[in-house]
């Protein structure tokens, strides 16, 4: 780590724990750990949303794969925006008007039994955790990368800061630290897209046609893959589409704002963030190709990931480079807090709060639990990326979404718009999703190698309509009678006025769901 | 019924106001649906194209091929179906606060 790292790096987490210790000394309450209690403008929520994706593995990731396979490395990047449209017309608004603080409180509305609240938050946890652990190994390998600083160290330290970030600062905190991170990304973007254009008279075509001329047709057209790697690749942007819905830690955002209005501004926002960040990218990854050259980027890392690192050296020297690892840094410590967030609420209000204590723990105990789940959380991230230093975990993320798409989505929708659902047929829909998403991806080549049983490694094509198929088989099989039956229809016309309006009975005094 | 009557707090609302926020809400739910529909029918295309054809892969010009062509237009449908979105909700918003406020 050279002296513009150093006082880079400084700067920027010492900006983070002031960022902290002004959120820790707002936040009393669990409303406050858990949403920010909804504090939040439209405008901030969607820079944190955004920050999300505009995150290191975007900014690093995408643009390595873009400078080493061409078009290809964008798929990665083009279905954020279809994502999030459909997360602004599906579920923002209803999540914002039906939830609390989890995402089994949207499903509490309807189904107030305890069974369905344990499975989300369940689902909620492994999803987490899953990526939790891909986003700690993954960031503890580019600090040991950027900073030359060794795997245990970078992992404590990470875990360290995360801890402190979410124990003290909660969701207000994160939510910060994501904005002002989200900000400095969008500036090294831009300064790196500056840079790159001076090279080519200041036209970002002119980038592409060099792409073209010095790499071939192999660069700027997709690349194809042949029989069952053809529909893995389908079925991971098909379930990197839908499983942004049914991520925790994302969907949670839509709680930190004070009403549907604003969640739907926050969707509005994190588009236009996206479309600003993703349109430059091409020409990072195309510029760090030709400018850098391919064999140097995959001398530094085989896949690409120094990139746009080795790009900022080049054309903006030692600055821009610590600017750039530095905000790389931050970007991993905020999405890190986010999983944790989600998590620890899974564990302190679903599970501990709802479940185990059946709704009757006092204000200072549900932020205590909080607290206490959150240092679980970041303890038991920091033990397993310690214990997986030497493991393939690139699955994970893939595994994360590919759950969320299965057993999360097909609820949360059928929940909100399907009259006919009903509590057993979520349970069921949820476990299939998740038994099948996890199989598949556990006989696959991603984690079997060439002794895989099953011969794609994105299962969301085959789960996704597999959970959807079942939710609904079931909730035909076994309807409600009777009495039971009239109280779901009454019940369920209520959630859905609620769901689009963000009022219902629950005003004049009669309880929809868990609060 | 007292249950029934609107002038009862935390009494069910009376048909015609039932009807109203039905309304509303089928209104909501066929503007969702249909725009979300339109968003994954222009944008699926691109994968399967992509990966299963060489549709894409003629150069349009200064290394441009359809394929890039098509990723970059993904984003400003994407804003346009969000601002269209927004307009419309904007107004069945308004038209819910009516309702709320009539009832009440």
């Amino acid at each position: 780590m050279n002296i513009y790292s150093a006082i880079i790096f400084s700067v920027l987490v010492g900006l983070t724990l002031v960022i902290t210790y002004v959120a820790a000394r707002r936040g009393t309450s669990a409303a406050d750990h858990f949403v920010a209690d909804g504090q939040l403008t439209g405008k901030q929520n969607g820079l944190a949303i955004a920050g999300d994706y505009v995150s290191a593995a975007s900014f690093l990731g995408v643009t390595g794969a873009i400078a080493l396979s061409g078009f290809s490395g964008f798929y990665l990047a083009v279905f954020v925006p279809v994502a999030y449209v459909l997360a602004l017309l599906l579920v923002a608004e209803p999540l914002r008007n039906l939830g609390r603080f989890t995402l089994a409180d949207v499903l509490a509305t309807r189904f107030d039994g305890r069974s369905v609240r344990a499975v989300m938050a369940g689902s909620t946890l492994i999803i987490s955790t899953l990526y939790l652990v891909a986003q700690f190994v993954g960031a503890a390998l580019l600090v040991r990368l950027l900073f030359g600083i060794d795997y245990t160290v970078a992992v404590l330290v990470i875990g360290g800061l995360t801890t402190v970030y979410t124990m003290l600062g909660g969701m207000l905190a994160t939510s910060w630290i994501q904005i002002v991170k989200t900000t400095l990304m969008l500036a090294c973007a831009v300064t790196l897209f500056v840079l790159v254009l001076v090279r080519y008279g200041g036209n970002p075509l002119g980038v592409f046609q060099a792409a073209f001329e010095t790499f071939g047709e192999e660069a700027v057209a997709p690349g194809r893959e042949s029989g069952l790697a053809g529909f893995d690749q389908l079925s991971q942007v098909f379930g990197l589409v839908l499983g942004v819905l049914g991520l925790p830690h994302v969907m949670i955002r839509f709680f930190t704002v004070p009403d549907a209005r604003a969640a739907r501004s926050s969707a509005i926002t994190a588009i236009w963030v996206f479309t600003a960040f993703y349109l430059m990218i091409p020409v990072i990854g195309y510029g760090a190709s030709l400018i850098v050259g391919r064999d140097a980027i995959t001398a530094q890392n085989p896949a690409g990931n120094l990139a746009v690192a080795q790009l900022a050296e080049t054309v903006g020297g030692g600055a821009l480079l610590a600017l750039v690892s530095a905000v790389a840094f931050v970007t991993i410590l905020a999405v890190l807090s986010g999983l944790v967030i989600a998590a620890s609420g899974a564990i302190a209000h679903d599970l501990y709060a709802q479940v185990i204590k059946r709704g009757s723990v006092g204000p200072r105990a549900q932020l205590v639990s909080a607290r206490i789940a959150t240092l679980a959380t970041c303890t038991v991230g920091v033990l397993l990326a310690l214990a997986a230093v030497d493991q393939n975990v690139a699955f994970l993320a893939s595994l994360a979404f590919a759950v969320a798409a299965s057993a999360n989505l097909p609820a949360l929708l059928l929940t909100i718009y399907w009259r006919r659902m009903t509590a057993r047929a979520v349970l069921w829909g949820m476990a299939v999703g998740l038994v099948s998403s996890m199989g598949i991806i556990l006989l696959s080549p991603a984690v079997l190698g060439s002794s895989a049983v099953v011969g794609f490694s994105n299962p969301a094509l085959v789960t996704v309509p597999l959970s959807l198929l079942v939710s609904i088989a079931v909730a035909l099989a076994a309807p409600a009678r009777g009495a039971a039956a009239e109280r779901d229809r009454a019940v369920f016309r209520m959630l859905r006025t609620k769901a689009v309006t963000g009022r219902g009975v629950e005003d004049e005094g009669q309880a929809v769901g868990t609060r | 019924m007292p249950h029934d009557d609107p002038g009862v707090p935390g009494a069910e609302p009376a048909e015609t106001e039932r009807n109203v926020f039905d309304d509303l809400v089928r209104k909501r739910t066929r503007l969702v649906g249909k725009l979300s529909a339109l968003t994954c029918l222009f944008f699926f295309p691109l994968p399967i194209l992509g990966q299963f054809t060489d549709v894409l892969d003629g150069v349009v010009g200064s290394g441009l091929t359809w394929a890039w062509i098509y990723a970059f237009v993904q984003f400003p449908v994407a804003l346009f179906a969000a601002a269209r979105y927004s307009v419309r909700a904007r107004e069945l918003d308004r038209a819910s606060e009516q309702a709320w406020k009539e009832r009440s």
